[in-house]
């Protein structure tokens, strides 16, 4: 008689519970309220943009109308306008930073809403690794974008601390 | 064996800090609007505090208002540079306003630069609105007709530049002589 080494047991595989959309667990992770969020005010700027025209807009360029100073951002509300009417040559001419700028608004707006659908599709999938992984990737894609606008802020510091 | 749980105490004021934390900062590296931040950093810096004081007391996780708390901070020292900058920029208005004869003399002054310079500018336009238009690239575009470098008439000794910029409706004409120096 062969004696049993070890007993093989087949077992079918788990199917993974998915609770599909479930918009009750939106009160249930902070991570998914702040993407909630964040994904709010990145659609109400695409909105603004779109509302208003080259010509029309309600923010004025305080910096250059009390200072005379022409920072790197002037013309960023115009140009952003042109952009989601897809002008971007016009975007260019108006601010020829804007580009860049608006693909750090559009990259982080398709990222929330994928980490909301993710989440809300397979809940606890989300890690703190995720978590740290998506501040790294956030912080650096802020750095290259604005990095005119970071460069002009901190040449002006320092001219002040002078 | 002891098991720490951490309860959600302080979570929902550090979501609220660390949303207006982000905004704030993202407000202050845009020159023209920085100092705006100052309000949304002011209640992310609020908020994130309270956040902190509940999850200690609550046994609460203090990550989010911790990282409220640092951004809101730089973003506070920002617009506080940016108000700095603008409020420099009104009382230049205000002394300007308090002494009008300052802008007089700097007038004079360009003026007197600029005929040492010997420069001309001159323009013509029947429609200043289409004139806008065209330099807003709506309508058609600049041509710039002759950049001239060349002696001009008076002597030997000078030289000079002419630039046209015709259009439809605007003709800038730029002339500056310089003269060599003896």
């Amino acid at each position: 008689m062969i004696p049993i080494l070890f007993k093989l047991e087949l077992k079918p595989l788990k199917k993974r519970k998915s609770n599909g959309f479930n918009f009750y667990s939106i009160a249930a992770t902070p991570y998914l309220k702040v993407n909630s969020a964040f994904a709010l005010i990145l659609l109400l700027v695409f909105i603004y943009s779109l509302v208003f025209s080259q010509n029309n807009h309600p923010i004025p360029a305080a910096l250059t109308q009390l200072t005379g100073i022409v920072p790197p951002s002037k013309g960023l509300s115009a140009a952003f306008s042109q952009i989601v009417r897809l002008n971007f040559t016009n975007a260019y001419i108006l601010n020829p930073y804007s580009l860049r700028v608006f693909s750090f608004f559009l990259i982080q707006f398709i990222l929330r809403v994928g980490l909301i659908v993710t989440e809300l599709r397979f809940p606890n999938s989300v890690t703190t690794s995720t978590i740290a992984v998506d501040i790294l990737i956030s912080l650096t894609l802020l750095i290259y974008c604005f990095y005119p606008l970071i460069e002009f802020t901190f040449k002006i510091l320092l001219q002040l601390l002078h | 064996m002891n098991v720490e749980v951490k309860t959600t105490a302080g979570q929902a004021m550090g979501i609220v800090g660390i949303v207006l934390a982000v905004i704030s900062l993202i407000l202050a590296f845009i020159p023209c609007i920085g100092f705006v931040a100052l309000l949304p950093a002011a209640l992310a810096l609020i908020f994130s505090i309270i956040s902190i004081i509940q999850a200690t007391n609550g046994y609460g996780s203090k990550g989010l208002g911790i990282g409220a708390l640092i951004v809101s901070v730089l973003s506070i020292f920002l617009a506080v540079m940016w108000l700095t900058i603008i409020s420099g920029g009104f009382s230049v208005l205000k002394d300007l306003e308090r002494h009008p004869e300052k802008i007089e003399i700097f007038g004079k002054e360009l003026e007197k630069e600029l005929n040492d310079a010997n420069v001309q500018i001159r323009i013509e336009t029947d429609s200043m609105v289409k004139t806008l238009r065209q330099l807003e690239g709506e309508s058609d575009s600049i041509k710039v007709i002759t950049i001239k470098k060349n002696k001009v008439s008076k002597g030997d000794d000078s030289q000079g530049a002419r630039i046209t910029i015709d259009t439809d409706s605007v003709q800038i004409r730029i002339e500056a002589t310089e003269k060599k120096k003896k």
